[in-house]
C-alpha cells in the first residue's frame, strides 16, 4: 500500500457515498473489499477504521453499478478471482516488478514464449528465481528442475511437495518428493538444493496480492 | 466394533478407523477417526474425534466431538459439544450446548442455544444466539439477534441489524439474578439499527440507536433516531451526518 495515499475514515466514507453500515459489512463478508484496506488507527475517540480513499471510492462505485446485474459472489470473483483462473501479461509482471525480466526471459527460453501466463507459470518462474538466486546451481540444473516440475505440476498442486537437486561426482539428479521428508544421501552425494513448493506458492500469493492491490 | 464397508464406516461401542472418503460415518459409543475425513453424512451418538479436517455435507453430533483440523460442509447440528481446532465454514449451523472454534467461523445461518467460542472472526448472514458468545475478533453478520444469558464478549460487532437483549427470566428471584449476571462487552459496535441492553462498549455507531438498561457506553455516534433508557450510562452522544 503506497505510504502517502490519502485515507478516509469509515464515518466520512459512509457520509460521502451514502452506503450503510449493513452494506459495508456485507461487502466485507463477501470479500468485495480486501481485508488490507481496513486500516485501524487510534484517534482521540478511540479506535477508528480508515480506508485508502481513492481505491475505496472506485471500488464502491463499481459495486454499486454492477450489483444489480451480478450477485455479490460473482462480484467477489471479479475483484479477486481465484488464483487458478488468473492470468498475467508478462510485460505487466515485469513493469510492476512482480518478477524480473531476466527470469521471464529464462523461462521463455526453456518453455517457449507465451502470453498470458497462468498461475502455474508464475510458480515455475519463482522456482527458477529461487534456484538461480543462490548461485549454487548451473543453468542446466535449473532447467532440469523446471522440466521435472512441469511434467508433474498437476499431481503436486496443493501438496507439500519438494524439489531436490542432488549432485554426485559432478553429475546431477533432480528429484520431486511428494511430501516433505527427511532425505539422506550417501557420502559422495551432495544435496545441493531443496525447494519446498508450498513456500514458493506462498510467495506467489504474496506477489499476486501486490499485483492486485498495487 | 468397526464395520468399514466400501462406502461407509460404522463404529459401535469403541473403535478406531482410518480417515478417508465415505458416504456415511456413524459412531455409536466412542470412536476415533485417525485421519482427515470426507463424507456425505457424519453422525455421532456418544463421543468421537477426528484427527484431521472434516468435510461433511450433513453432520449431527449428539454428545461430544472434537476435530483436530478444520470443519467444512453444509449443515451441522450439535446437541452437546463440539470443538474445532481449525476454521469452520458451512451453510446452516445449529448448536444446542456448546461449540468452540479455534480459528474463524463462517456460515449463512448460525443458531445457538448455549455457548459459542470463536478465537478469530465470525461471519454470518443470520446470527442468533440465546446464551453466551465469546468472539475474539469481529462478529460480522447481517442480522444479529442475541438473548444474553451469561457473560459475552466480542472485540468488534458490525452488521445491519444488531439486537442484544437480556434474556427475560421471570421465574428466578432477585438473588439468583445477582448471582448470574448477564452482559456483553465489546470495543466497537456498528450497525444501521442498533438495540442494546446490558452492554459495555467504548463506541457505538449507528443510523438508529437505542441504548437500554444496564448499558455503559463511552461514545454513541448516531445519524438518526436516538433513545436511551434512564438507567443507561452514556458518556457522550454525537450527532453525525446531515448537519453539514
Amino acid at each position: 500500500m503506497p505510504m502517502d495515499e490519502e485515507l478516509i475514515s469509515k464515518k466520512d466514507l459512509l457520509k460521502l457515498t451514502g452506503i450503510s453500515y449493513g452494506q459495508l459489512y456485507r461487502w466485507k463478508r463477501k470479500n468485495l473489499i480486501p481485508e488490507e484496506w481496513f486500516i485501524r488507527k487510534s484517534t482521540f475517540t478511540g479506535q477508528e477504521t480508515f480506508f485508502p480513499k481513492q481505491r475505496m471510492l472506485a471500488r464502491i462505485d463499481k459495486i454499486l453499478h454492477m450489483k444489480d446485474e451480478r450477485s455479490l459472489d460473482e462480484l467477489a470473483d471479479l475483484f479477486s478471482p481465484r488464483l487458478e483462473r488468473m492470468t498475467f501479461e508478462p510485460r505487466e509482471l515485469i513493469e510492476r516488478n512482480i518478477v524480473s525480466r531476466v527470469m521471464v526471459d529464462r523461462y521463455f527460453e526453456l518453455f517457449g514464449e507465451k502470453s498470458p501466463l497462468g498461475i502455474d507459470d508464475l510458480l515455475a518462474i519463482l522456482v527458477l528465481e529461487e534456484s538461480l538466486a543462490s548461485g549454487e546451481l548451473t543453468a542446466d540444473e535449473c532447467a532440469m528442475l523446471l522440466q521435472l516440475l512441469d511434467e508433474h505440476m498437476e499431481r503436486v498442486k496443493g501438496q507439500e511437495a519438494e524439489l531436490i537437486l542432488l549432485r554426485k561426482l559432478g553429475i546431477s539428479t533432480a528429484l520431486l518428493a511428494d511430501r516433505a521428508n527427511a532425505v539422506q544421501a550417501d557420502r559422495e552425494t551432495r544435496i545441493v538444493k531443496r525447494i519446498p513448493l508450498a513456500s514458493v506458492m506462498e510467495q506467489v500469493k504474496i506477489r499476486v496480492n501486490e499485483w492486485r492491490n498495487g | 466394533m468397526v464395520d468399514q464397508s466400501k462406502n461407509s464406516v460404522k463404529i459401535s461401542g469403541a473403535g478406531t478407523s482410518p480417515g478417508g472418503s465415505f458416504d456415511s460415518v456413524v459412531i455409536n459409543g466412542s470412536g476415533r477417526i485417525s485421519g482427515a475425513l470426507e463424507c456425505i453424512s457424519f453422525v455421532t451418538n456418544g463421543s468421537s474425534s477426528v484427527d484431521g479436517a472434516i468435510r461433511a455435507e450433513e453432520a449431527t453430533i449428539n454428545g461430544t466431538t472434537s476435530i483436530r483440523g478444520g470443519a467444512t460442509g453444509d449443515r451441522y447440528e450439535v446437541n452437546g459439544s463440539m470443538l474445532v481446532e481449525g476454521d469452520m465454514s458451512g451453510t446452516r449451523l445449529r448448536v444446542s450446548g456448546s461449540l468452540a472454534v479455534r480459528g474463524s467461523l463462517s456460515a449463512e445461518e448460525i443458531v445457538t442455544r448455549g455457548s459459542l467460542h470463536v478465537d478469530r472472526n465470525c461471519d454470518a448472514e443470520q446470527f442468533k444466539v440465546e446464551g453466551a458468545f465469546h468472539i475474539k475478533g469481529l462478529l460480522n453478520a447481517d442480522q444479529i439477534d442475541v438473548k444474553l444469558d451469561g457473560q459475552s464478549e466480542a472485540k468488534e460487532i458490525g452488521g445491519e441489524t444488531i439486537r442484544i437483549l437480556a434474556k427475560r427470566r421471570e421465574k428466578i428471584n432477585w438473588f439468583m439474578r445477582m448471582l448470574r449476571q448477564s452482559g456483553l462487552e465489546a470495543d466497537t459496535i456498528e450497525g444501521d439499527q442498533v438495540e442494546l441492553e446490558y452492554t459495555k462498549a467504548s463506541v457505538v455507531r449507528g443510523k438508529s440507536v437505542w441504548i437500554g438498561s444496564g448499558c455503559e457506553i463511552g461514545l454513541v455516534e448516531v445519524e438518526g433516531d436516538y433513545r436511551a433508557a434512564e438507567d443507561a450510562r452514556v458518556a457522550e452522544v454525537r450527532r453525525i451526518g446531515g448537519e453539514q
